[in-house]
């Protein structure tokens, strides 16, 4: 499933901007529009309302400050037994 | 307080473990697009259900990767997920969560991945992020599962 992300501005912008919203809006989630910081949430339900009443179905980046950018496969997925039939 | 039941029950309505075991604590959900033009989400009229496994396990939510895509769910984030061929780079999607049983829409991040194509029963999978405001009670003796929302006061302004 590689390809080439839509968000690439924002996800740069997101990176740039790293230290500062460390600092400043650890835990929050972020809404990033282009290069522009829209604004940090407590909730992603709220970041989510916020991002589409002004820009409807995006594209946007929502990230959590300070969360992993990566994650294991859930073992529901990883770990699906199938037995031999022979 | 709103209650439903995330376990199986056999033909005569009663608990039926063999299948909760092997499957996992199921409930319906809708997967509904965000709006265009509107912050709360457009529940259609004859919306179809998805079967949703709650994952305690994971953090994280995922969705089937071909639903998303049918659905149009806007990309929202990128993730690396590491599986037994290596880290790859998945889409996060954003959809809105309903659950007609408990009375509850919830926005929510969703990891796309293969599940229809890998086997799994399940469209979506629902991380710990998503029983914020759940209680859930697994009775591995009786077979149930059982999920409840209740309605919390709101903080002191």
């Amino acid at each position: 499933m590689e390809g080439t992300s839509p968000l690439q501005e924002e996800i740069e912008a997101f990176e740039n901007m790293k230290d500062e919203l460390l600092r400043h809006h650890n835990g929050k989630f972020v809404v990033f529009k282009g290069k522009e910081l829209i604004g940090a949430f407590d909730t992603f339900d709220n970041a989510a309302r916020e991002a589409i009443q002004r820009f409807g179905n995006g594209p946007y980046l929502i990230r959590q400050v300070g969360g992993s950018t990566g994650m294991p496969l859930p073992a529901s997925v990883a770990y699906r037994p199938v037995y031999a039939t022979h | 307080m709103p209650l439903t039941e995330a376990g199986f029950k056999d033909s005569d309505g009663h608990p039926y473990i063999p299948t909760l075991l092997q499957v996992g604590p199921t409930i319906q959900v809708m997967v509904i697009p965000p709006p265009v033009t509107q912050v709360q989400p457009d529940v259609p009229q004859n919306p179809s259900l998805c079967h949703a496994l709650i994952d305690t396990g994971a953090a994280e939510s995922c969705i089937d990767v071909d639903l998303a895509i049918s659905l149009g769910l806007p990309q929202i984030d990128v993730i690396t997920i590491s599986g037994a061929g290596g880290p790859q780079s998945h889409p996060v999607y954003m959809c809105a969560i309903v659950m007609p049983a408990l009375g509850l829409t919830q926005y929510g991040r969703f990891a796309g991945v293969r599940l229809k194509a890998g086997g799994q029963s399940h469209q979506v999978l629902l991380g710990r992020t998503f029983l914020n405001g759940i209680i859930m009670i697994y009775d591995g003796i009786r077979g149930q599962v059982t999920l409840a929302a209740p309605v919390l006061p709101a903080p002191p302004s």
